[in-house]
């Protein structure tokens, strides 16, 4: 299935674009597109989105088709889909 | 009444004989205003008015009643944007140096209802940007923060809760908001915020900032529009921390990009656009 990416902050200038196509096969868990999607990048990617132990930051803010995505209970990814990856950043 | 000339009197149009005064006027409308303005500058002596004057008659340290105010308030905003703020429910999470600045604007422009949320008390390091005053050092932000919007706007209502914000309580807490503003400081709990009322409140318009530390160039910050309903405030990069401080005016400079974002989609305005 082809997912569109859409990249915000710092993972947009890590990887130096801000929209790609990624392809990867029917049915594969977000949190695995997530890992192919850094593998493909910088380590710096990686880093944004994943702590020393692989889990995905809290910080890192994720919407699939806009709606803000639930990390305990992620939505199956369908071909055609729009993942966005934001990474909140502290200050307010 | 012939040859009669029009101004404006406390942001009302009235019409007038020619050869009125403005101590006429005011004997007429209200005889103990001790500060009055002709056409935006205090007033030196009595003169006779002339067609398109404006007129302020003020009674120092009068509150205007809710009617009054609603008429200025009314009078200074575009016809029906009044009603429609009125109306309006806003939340904001956090009340730091974003939330402070939004609960101003938001009051100042009389959104009806607001509910505050933070538990937090006023420190001295909070008052280089937040809105709070020497003399509420040690207060809950909710406390403080009320006890300063009922000065700028007393018929707004204002719903504090001294409370975390935590996935358990955020859907309740603002079950009934228009639009919900994240003022938050920690990154992980802003998208904390996004999960749990983005999920629970599909497609409701929440107005988000991330970026908005130092002394960048104002232009930086921008408001985008990200979709269902997310609005998303900032420069997306540029974190507080050692060397590049929470400072008033870039803090003041995305919090009122939040504060409009939120108004024009109170008047079903693109908030980006």
């Amino acid at each position: 299935m082809k997912i569109k990416v859409n990249l915000f902050g710092q993972l947009a200038h890590v990887a130096n674009e801000t929209t790609f196509t990624h392809e990867t096969p029917e049915r594969t868990a977000l949190a695995d597109v997530l890992r192919e999607i850094a593998r493909k990048n910088d380590p710096a990617f990686g880093q944004i989105l994943f702590d020393d132990s692989g889990a995905l930051r809290a910080a890192v803010m994720i919407l699939v088709n806009d709606a803000p995505v639930d990390k305990l209970s992620p939505p199956k990814l369908s071909d055609g889909d729009s993942l966005t990856l934001i990474p909140a950043i502290s200050g307010g | 009444m012939s040859d009669a000339i029009t101004i404006t009197l406390n942001e009302r149009r009235l019409s007038v004989s020619p050869d009125t005064t403005l101590y006429s006027l005011r004997a007429a409308h209200l005889p103990e205003a001790d500060v009055l303005v002709l056409n935006g500058a205090p007033a030196q002596g009595d003169c006779t008015l002339s067609d398109g004057d404006e007129v302020a008659l003020i009674l120092r340290g009068r509150v205007p009643s809710e009617a009054e105010l609603e008429s200025l308030m009314a009078a200074r905003h575009t016809p029906g944007v009044h009603k429609k703020l009125k109306a309006a429910t806003v939340g904001i999470a956090g009340l730091g140096g974003l939330g402070s600045a939004i609960a101003i604007a938001l009051a100042r422009i009389g959104v009806g209802r607001l509910i505050l949320v933070d538990f937090d008390v006023v420190e001295p390091s909070n008052l280089n940007r937040q809105q709070f005053f020497v003399d509420q050092l040690g207060m809950h932000k909710t406390d403080a923060l009320v006890a300063n919007l009922v000065r700028m706007n007393p018929y707004v209502t204002l719903e504090p809760h001294t409370v975390r914000l935590t996935p358990t309580n955020i859907a309740k807490i603002f079950s009934s908001v228009d639009v919900l503003v994240e003022a938050f400081d920690a990154a992980d709990q802003k998208a904390m915020l996004l999960e749990q009322y983005g999920t629970a409140y599909s497609g409701r318009p929440m107005v988000m900032a991330t970026g908005l530390a130092g002394h960048m160039p104002s232009n930086t910050i921008l408001t985008r529009k990200m979709g269902g309903g997310l609005v998303i405030v900032g420069d997306l990069v540029t974190a507080a921390q050692p060397g590049t401080g929470l400072m008033a005016p870039r803090v003041g400079v995305a919090a009122h990009h939040q504060a409009n974002a939120v108004l024009r989609i109170l008047l079903g305005e693109d908030p980006a656009g």
